[in-house]
C-alpha cells in the first residue's frame, strides 16, 4: 500500500527528473553556441588587427619573410603562411593535442586570406575553447545538484503537508477506526475548515447515526420478538401438558406429544437464548460486584455433576493467583456455564476436562478429534445441528458477554484438545 | 384450596385452571387489572398466580396492594419478563416465587404446592401421604416408620410427583425440573431415567406401594 501523497510525489519527482535531464542538452547547445559566436568574433577582431598591423608596416621582402617565420615561432595562437590563391574566410572547430599539456584541447579557429606586398597570405587564429564533454559534465552536475535539492525540499514539504493538510482526514480515519457499533457512543469528528473533509465528516456522521439507529432497532426488535413469542409458546406448552392428561391416549398419540414437547423445548430454549442475547446487547445487565471466579466455577461444576458423572468424565481444576473479578454475576455465570456445558457436551465418555485458572485468566480444555472451524465459531447459529438439543447460540452468548466486558476469548485446537480461554483483565 | 389465576391470555389461563382443578384446587380467573384488584380485595386465596403485564395496569401494583392490606395469600409471579431485575423486584415486594413463561404445568403445580406449604401455619412441615411421611424442612422420607435415605434430587422428584398427583408428567417437564437452566445440554433422558429408577427402587425396597408409574411413550404419573 502506498500513501496518497507519496503517489503524487513520485509522479512529481519523475517529471522533475525528466525536465532536468532534458535541460542538460538544451543548456549545452545554448552555452556552446554563445561560446562559439563569441570566439568567432574574438578571432575576427584579432585577425583583423594582425592584418592591419602587418599591412601598415613597411617590410622589405627579406624582413617580411623573417618576421613571418618569427611570428609563427613565437605566436602560439596564430599562424601565417604564404598561399597561392586567396580564398574566402573560413572557420573551424577542432580537437588536438596541445604542445604543452598532453591533453586533447578544443580550438575555435579562423582562417583569413590577405595580400601583403603582392604576396598572398593565409592567417589562422585559434582560441582555446571549453571541451564539450566538460561542458556537459558541468551542466549535468549542476542539474543533479538542483535535482537533489528539489528532492530534499519536496520530501520535507511533502511530510509537512501530509501532516498538516491531511490532519483532519487522518483524524476522521482514527475516529472511524475507534468506532464500535456495540458501544453506544456516537463518534465525534474534529472540526475542519476544509470543505471536502467537512463534507466527508458530515456524511460519515449521518451514515454512522443511521447505522446505530438500525442496530438499535434490530436489537430492540429481537428483544420484543422473543418477548412476544413467550406467551404463545407458553400456551402451546400448557396445551401439550394438558393433552397428556387425556385418559384414552394411545401409545402413538403419547409419542407424538412427546416429540412435539421435545421440539417445543428446543424452541423455548432458542427463544430464551435470543432474548438473553438481546438483553446483553441492550445493556440490561448493569450491576457490578466482586465475584470469585473459582467459587463460581465450582458451583457450576456442582450443578453439572450429574452430567459429568453420567459421562464418567474427570475434571481437573487448577487454580492460582487472585481470582476475584468485578463484573456482572449473572453474565459471568452464563459465560462459565456455557463454556462448561460445551466442554461436557462435546467430550467423549471417560475423558478428562482440564480447567486452569491463573488470576484473571481461564482456560477450559477438553479432548476432541478435529479442530472447530474458526470462522463461524462465535456466530449465531454458526454450528447448528438438528441432531442435538443445542440451540447454536451458546458460543454467541459467550462471545457477546466477552464483548460487553472487553474480555478476550480465544479458541485453539492443540494436541487434540479444544481450548477455550478467556482473559478477564 | 383456592387459586386465583391473573392472566390476560385466556388460553393459558384456561389450561392452568383445567390442569389444577380437580384433586385439591379450586380455580378462579381474572383477565385484567381491575378484575384482579377486585377479586384480591374481596376474597382470600391460598395462592395467586400473577402475570405482571396486564391490560389496565402493572401486576406488581396488585402485589403492593395485597401486602399493604396485610393479606397472606401466596403469590407466584408468572411472567414473560425473565430478567433478574423483575424477579428480584417481585420477590422483594413479597411474591413467594417467580416462574418465567413458558413453563410446564407440572412445574407450576409444584411451585404452588410449595408456596401453599410454606404459607400454612397450622400445618407442620410433614406431608402424610398414605404410608409416606415427608418432612419438607428436614428433607426426610419415612415409610412405614423407617427412614428412607434419598439424595437431594430424588427427594425433590418425590415432592414434584406428590404435587402433581394423578397427572401425567412428560419426560421433558421432568428433565427441565431436574436440570433447570442447563436442560439444553441434554443429549437424551438417561439422567432423568436414572434418577427415577433409583427413586422407584428405594420406594419399593421400603415397602411403599407402587404409586410412581411409567406412562408408556410419554412420561410418569403418581397414581393414587
Amino acid at each position: 500500500m502506498i500513501r496518497l501523497l507519496d503517489k503524487s510525489f513520485k509522479v512529481f519527482m519523475w517529471y522533475a527528473g525528466i525536465v532536468l535531464a532534458c535541460s542538460i542538452p538544451a543548456y549545452y547547445a545554448i552555452v556552446d553556441y554563445i561560446w562559439q559566436t563569441e570566439l568567432k568574433e574574438h578571432n575576427t577582431i584579432v585577425s583583423e588587427e594582425i592584418k592591419n598591423n602587418l599591412q601598415s608596416q613597411n617590410f622589405s621582402d627579406s624582413v617580411l619573410n623573417k618576421s613571418v617565420a618569427l611570428w609563427n615561432q613565437l605566436q602560439p595562437s596564430s599562424h601565417l603562411r604564404e598561399v597561392t590563391e586567396l580564398k574566402s574566410d573560413s572557420t573551424y572547430n577542432i580537437y588536438r593535442k596541445n604542445n604543452f599539456s598532453k591533453k586533447e584541447e578544443r580550438f575555435q579557429g579562423l582562417t583569413t586570406y590577405f595580400q601583403l606586398k603582392g604576396k598572398k597570405f593565409a592567417l589562422s587564429v585559434e582560441t582555446n575553447m571549453e571541451e564539450s564533454h566538460e561542458t556537459i559534465l558541468g551542466l549535468a552536475l549542476v542539474s543533479l545538484i538542483f535535482f537533489v535539492l528539489l528532492l530534499i525540499g519536496l520530501i520535507i514539504l511533502n511530510r509537512r503537508l501530509s501532516d498538516k493538510i491531511w490532519q483532519p482526514f487522518n483524524s476522521s480515519i482514527k475516529t472511524i477506526q475507534e468506532f464500535d457499533l456495540n458501544r453506544h457512543d456516537l463518534p465525534v469528528f474534529e472540526e475542519t475548515d476544509i470543505v471536502e473533509f467537512e463534507t466527508l465528516n458530515t456524511r460519515l456522521e449521518h451514515l454512522i447515526k443511521a447505522n446505530i439507529n438500525s442496530f438499535e432497532q434490530q436489537k430492540q426488535f429481537v428483544e420484543n420478538a422473543s418477548h412476544e413469542l413467550q406467551t404463545p409458546l407458553a400456551v402451546i406448552q400448557s396445551k401439550l401438558d394438558l393433552f397428556l392428561q387425556e385418559a384414552a391416549l394411545s401409545k402413538r398419540q403419547s409419542e407424538i406429544i412427546d416429540q412435539a414437547q421435545n421440539a417445543l423445548g428446543k424452541a423455548n430454549r432458542i427463544n430464551r437464548n435470543m432474548l438473553l442475547l438481546a438483553k446483553i446487547e441492550n445493556n440490561h445487565f448493569e450491576d457490578r460486584e466482586w465475584i470469585d471466579l473459582k467459587e463460581l466455577l465450582q458451583e457450576n461444576l456442582e450443578m453439572m455433576n450429574s452430567f459429568i458423572e453420567a459421562k464418567r468424565l474427570s475434571v481437573a481444576l487448577s487454580c492460582s493467583g487472585i481470582t476475584k473479578i468485578k463484573t456482572n454475576s449473572t453474565l459471568l455465570e452464563i459465560l462459565l456455564s456455557n463454556l462448561l456445558t460445551n466442554a461436557i457436551r462435546y467430550s467423549e465418555e471417560n475423558s478428562k476436562i482440564d480447567i486452569q485458572i491463573s488470576g484473571h485468566y481461564l482456560m477450559i480444555s477438553n479432548p476432541g478429534t478435529q479442530a472447530l472451524k474458526q470462522e463461524h465459531l462465535f456466530q449465531r447459529f454458526g454450528r447448528v445441528n438438528n441432531e442435538t438439543p443445542a440451540t447454536g447460540l451458546g458460543l454467541a452468548i459467550i462471545h457477546q458477554v466477552c464483548l460487553q466486558f472487553k474480555w478476550d476469548i480465544t479458541y485453539a485446537f492443540e494436541a487434540c484438545q479444544h481450548k477455550f480461554s478467556v482473559n478477564f483483565s | 384450596m383456592k387459586i386465583l389465576i391473573i392472566e390476560d391470555e385466556p388460553q393459558l389461563a384456561q389450561s392452568i385452571s383445567e390442569y389444577l382443578s380437580g384433586e385439591q384446587y379450586l380455580c378462579e380467573t381474572a383477565i385484567n387489572f381491575p378484575q384482579a384488584m377486585e377479586k384480591t380485595e374481596l376474597y382470600d386465596y391460598d395462592c395467586i398466580l400473577l402475570d405482571l403485564m396486564l391490560p389496565g395496569g402493572d401486576g406488581l401494583k396488585i402485589l403492593d396492594a395485597l401486602r399493604d392490606n396485610k393479606k397472606q395469600d401466596g403469590v407466584v409471579i408468572i411472567s414473560a419478563k425473565g430478567s433478574l431485575d423483575d424477579k428480584i423486584k417481585g420477590l422483594k415486594i413479597g411474591a413467594d416465587d417467580y416462574l418465567t413463561k413458558p413453563f410446564h404445568l407440572p412445574e407450576l403445580a409444584a411451585r404452588i404446592f410449595s408456596v401453599i406449604r410454606r404459607k400454612s401455619f397450622d400445618n407442620t412441615n410433614v406431608i402424610i401421604h398414605h404410608e409416606l411421611e415427608i418432612n419438607i424442612l428436614a428433607k426426610k422420607l419415612v415409610v412405614n416408620r423407617l427412614l428412607v435415605s434419598l439424595t437431594k434430587k430424588e427427594f425433590d422428584l418425590l415432592l414434584y410427583f406428590i404435587s402433581n398427583k394423578n397427572r401425567v408428567i412428560s419426560k421433558n417437564a421432568l428433565a427441565e425440573h431436574i436440570l433447570g437452566d442447563i436442560a439444553d445440554m441434554l443429549e437424551n433422558y438417561d439422567i432423568v431415567y436414572a434418577h427415577i429408577k433409583n427413586l422407584k427402587k428405594k420406594l419399593a425396597d421400603a415397602g411403599c406401594g407402587n404409586y410412581l408409574k411409567t406412562v408408556y411413550g410419554s412420561g410418569y404419573k403418581w397414581d393414587v
